[in-house]
């Protein structure tokens, strides 16, 4: 007995209102010849309004007749109705219709094509060997070849890039490259070059590496700082004046490493009381959620340690496709810690010294620096500390570019 | 004759244990709370208006009172009535 509303919609019916003398005579003749009448409604005397099927509707006739009753439609429920009302209005449709068909055509084209990362070669070049491959304003997407060939293709075509990648994003093309990096004239010989070399640091030259220029010291040759060490003056040797037949003052500049036994002494104190953070091995996780970089601790939830704790927060927000959202988790790790002292023994503590001592000094020495020998020298207690004198003989590389004068 | 009938009916279904109102032509009637009426086994409609609908029925016309009252759905033998209802009985 339940109606199906949305078949009944889909179907289509009549909402109709009825007046005659023999109303309930109409409905019992009506429903006994198995018409489908519903939401039967008493209107006023002799006046009632129902719904029922189109095709029942022209069913209805030979009842309204006998019957004396007058019809009136009042609406027109349902999908064929809809359908009629729109034909009507056909033009808008088309409209409609069009514009869809439109903005999917024109969204499948390409309206721009940029290039980004270039600055030597000119924009237009890339462009050109872009549109060779297919690639230009007006092209279908579809039409564009696979973005792997593409890339493979202009590398080729264009062997100044070492890099190039492609993509479209929407109706825009883009391409972005990377340039080889080309030797500048300038490392090549340049201003730079017109340099002496000369010692940074007083010591014993150990050994010359030389690629340009003219040594004036020698190994094992002591050099105090600021001697000269390597010449760019061609032919500059003032002791062998038989050779000099070109002139002075043509430059070539000095480069090359001189490599000289330096000696460092340093001071070191190390404090025999060493405090040091412990970890207890008591650990606690929680995933709290955050809002807006803001961590929501629900209080009845998380069980805090006590005493001294380091938390360890990585924060997982939630992605949407290629977007991170301002909400999302935290993993929080509780791990209880405690402070430890700790007594050095002397020797310990001048083991620790040296240790500290060395790892400055390295990194005081650059690439070509390495320590050939150390001594510790007088070490004593003091107060709970113990103080010390390290002396380093180190190898470090002790050229120092200076520019020559141009005036002399 | 029809009187008879029935009655010989009504006992035979007492006698078979069969529900009466399969054997019988009498009405089924069904209630919910004050506002749905299912009549099945009614003969058609003798007077709707807004605050009385009257059906025919074997057992003679079975009167539905109430207020605002419609007639939902109504096929051959059963009718689904909505509204107030207030009183449904026989009229004798």
């Amino acid at each position: 007995m339940q109606q199906n509303h949305w078949r009944q919609s889909l179907k289509g019916s009549l909402h109709i209102e009825l007046q005659g003398e023999h109303l309930a005579d109409f409905i019992n003749k009506a429903t006994n010849a198995g018409l489908d009448l519903s939401r039967i409604q008493w209107l006023e005397e002799k006046k009632i309004s129902l719904t029922l099927p189109i095709a029942d509707f022209y069913r209805l006739r030979p009842f309204l007749r006998s019957t004396k009753t007058k019809v009136r439609i009042r609406s027109k429920l349902g999908f064929p109705f809809w359908i009629a009302r729109v034909k009507k209005r056909h033009f808008f449709l088309t409209g409609f219709g069009l514009f869809l068909v439109i903005i999917f055509f024109l969204s499948s084209l390409v309206w721009s094509v940029e290039v980004e990362g270039n600055e030597m070669i000119p924009t237009g070049e890339i462009l050109a060997s872009l549109q060779e491959e297919g690639v230009y304003v007006g092209q279908m997407k579809s039409r564009i070849p696979d973005t792997s060939e593409i890339q493979h293709r202009l590398t080729d075509k264009i062997p100044r890039l070492s890099w190039v990648g492609f993509r479209i994003e929407g109706t825009r093309a883009i391409l972005t490259v990377v340039e080889k990096k080309r030797v500048t004239e300038e490392e090549q010989t340049g201003e730079q070059g017109r340099v002496n070399l000369i010692a940074k640091r007083s010591g014993l030259i150990s050994d010359i590496q030389i690629e340009r220029g003219h040594p004036v010291v020698d190994v094992n040759d002591i050099v105090k700082k600021g001697q000269l060490i390597v010449s760019g003056r061609y032919g500059d040797n003032e002791n062998n004046s038989g050779e000099g037949v070109p002139s002075a003052d043509k430059i070539v500049g000095a480069k090359g490493k001189v490599l000289g036994e330096v000696w460092y002494e340093s001071e070191v104190t190390v404090p025999m009381m060493q405090k040091r953070k412990v970890y207890t091995g008591v650990r606690e996780r929680a995933t709290h959620p955050y809002l807006a970089g803001r961590v929501v601790r629900l209080p009845f939830f998380s069980n805090d340690l006590e005493g001294e704790v380091e938390f360890i927060q990585q924060i997982r927000p939630i992605h949407l496709w290629k977007w991170n959202l301002p909400f999302g988790w935290v993993n929080e790790e509780q791990l209880a810690m405690k402070w430890v002292n700790r007594k050095l023994s002397v020797k310990d503590a001048i083991q620790v010294g040296k240790e500290q001592a060395r790892a400055e000094i390295l990194s005081r020495l650059g690439e070509d620096g390495r320590i050939l020998e150390e001594k510790i020298l007088h070490p004593s207690e003091q107060n709970g500390k113990v103080v010390m004198k390290i002396h380093f003989t180190v190898i470090e590389n002790i050229a120092s570019p200076q520019p020559i004068s141009q005036g002399e | 004759m029809r009187k008879i009938g029935s009655r010989v009916r009504k006992i035979a279904s007492d006698w078979l244990d069969i529900p009466q109102d399969v054997a019988a032509d009498v009405p089924r009637i069904l209630i919910i709370g004050p506002y749905r009426v299912h009549v099945e086994n009614h003969h058609g409609v003798e007077k709707f208006s807004d605050g009385e609908i009257r059906l025919r029925t074997a057992r003679g016309v079975l009167q539905i009172a109430g207020a605002q009252l419609k007639i939902q759905a109504i096929q051959t033998h059963e009718i689904w009535i909505e509204g107030n209802v207030s009183e449904v009985k026989y009229l004798d």
